[in-house]
């Protein structure tokens, strides 16, 4: 009889312990589809922040490719909630990863490229004509050449306070600077780029409301 | 009165202007060409395959264990070379260094000196003897 329980207990062991496991296996496999869908929603942004920056569509799939494996390695068991800033933190790392090595390796062979300077703090527009460009571009496209001109710094401001819709704390959370530098940032990037195309947007605006 | 008027204006000015920029952009990836949405999906398929969990703090334990473990086996098996007292060639600059060594120890050489005495005084007894 005792031997018989025990057997039950066992079996009941078993029977619990698989239940655990399909219960952490279920648990997983939502986990997965959960970043599946997340990372589906922040691809397209990502690889447009990426490829602003960079002005390079390869590079831009590489750091974006490289973000997304390095967020998953390391913050896939964080909760949702948290996955949005810790994503384009990720993100932003690599672009300035990207920047850094772009600028040593242009410093090394500086006699083979021209330096870029784009990764340090440059005038507020750095093309030498940017209203002949722009003029013929449509507004979207005026605005992703204007984007692309600023400093990063500004930029990454633009981008993740008024694109993405972060919070000031949230983007110098991520920018990894104070708030008020975030602030500064976003100021003279709106300047420069109301300065780019304003008057379209405003004209697109009128004839928005004229309908 | 007239400059808070003029703030409200330029406040609501950059409110439609992010507005318009915001929509401007979110409008431009709605069309992104079918081949960088591949790429992307293959990106997003080849991360969520990572299983590795990112430990760095891990992985410099056990590089710095290596470094340490390392050092001393290095330790163990590698004898550096005494240096050995240096040898006159000149004899009597060899000669002078032992005296030196001598002189250091003096109850040595005072030892010395009456044994040497000692033996004297007996070879000429027994010399007077015969």
């Amino acid at each position: 009889m005792v031997s018989l329980a025990a057997k039950e207990q066992d079996i009941l062991h078993c029977i619990l312990a698989n239940g655990e496991i399909a219960e952490e296996a279920a648990w997983v496999h939502r986990r997965q589809q959960a970043l599946d869908n997340f990372l589906a929603n922040v691809e397209r942004s990502a690889f447009r922040m990426a490829e602003i920056s960079t002005r390079n569509r390869e590079d831009a799939l590489d750091i974006v490719q490289d973000a997304m494996i390095k967020f998953v390695s390391k913050y896939k068991n964080k909760p949702e909630s948290e996955w949005r800033p810790l994503f384009y933190a990720t993100l932003r790392s690599r672009i300035t990863d990207f920047h850094r090595k772009k600028t040593v390796w242009a410093r090394i062979f500086s006699w083979h490229s021209e330096v870029d300077s784009h990764f340090e703090s440059t005038p507020e527009i750095a093309s030498s004509d940017p209203l002949a460009q722009l003029a013929k571009e449509s507004t979207s496209a005026k605005l992703q050449t204007a984007l692309k001109n600023l400093p990063l710094r500004q930029q990454e401001a633009f981008l993740l306070r008024i694109w993405q819709g972060f919070s000031v704390a949230e983007t110098s959370k991520i920018m990894k600077c104070a708030e008020g530098s975030v602030k500064t940032h976003l100021f003279r990037a709106n300047e420069a780029l109301k300065l780019a195309i304003d008057e379209d947007i405003k004209s697109e605006e009128g004839k928005r409301d004229g309908k | 009165m007239e400059n808070n008027q003029v703030d409200d204006n330029n406040q609501g000015s950059d409110e439609a202007f992010y507005r318009q920029s915001r929509q401007l952009l979110n409008d431009d990836i709605k069309s992104i060409d079918s081949a960088t949405l591949s790429r992307l999906h293959r990106a997003r398929n080849h991360a969520l395959k990572t299983k590795q969990t990112y430990k760095p703090k891990l992985q410099w334990l056990a590089s710095g264990a290596l470094v340490v473990s390392i050092y001393f086996i290095g330790s163990i098996f590698y004898q550096p070379n005494v240096e050995l007292p240096t040898i006159y060639e000149d004899p009597n600059q060899q000669a002078a260094a032992e005296n030196i060594e001598l002189l250091n120890d003096l109850e040595f050489v005072a030892w010395l000196i009456l044994e040497e005495e000692g033996e004297a005084i007996e070879s000429n007894n027994k010399a007077t003897r015969t």
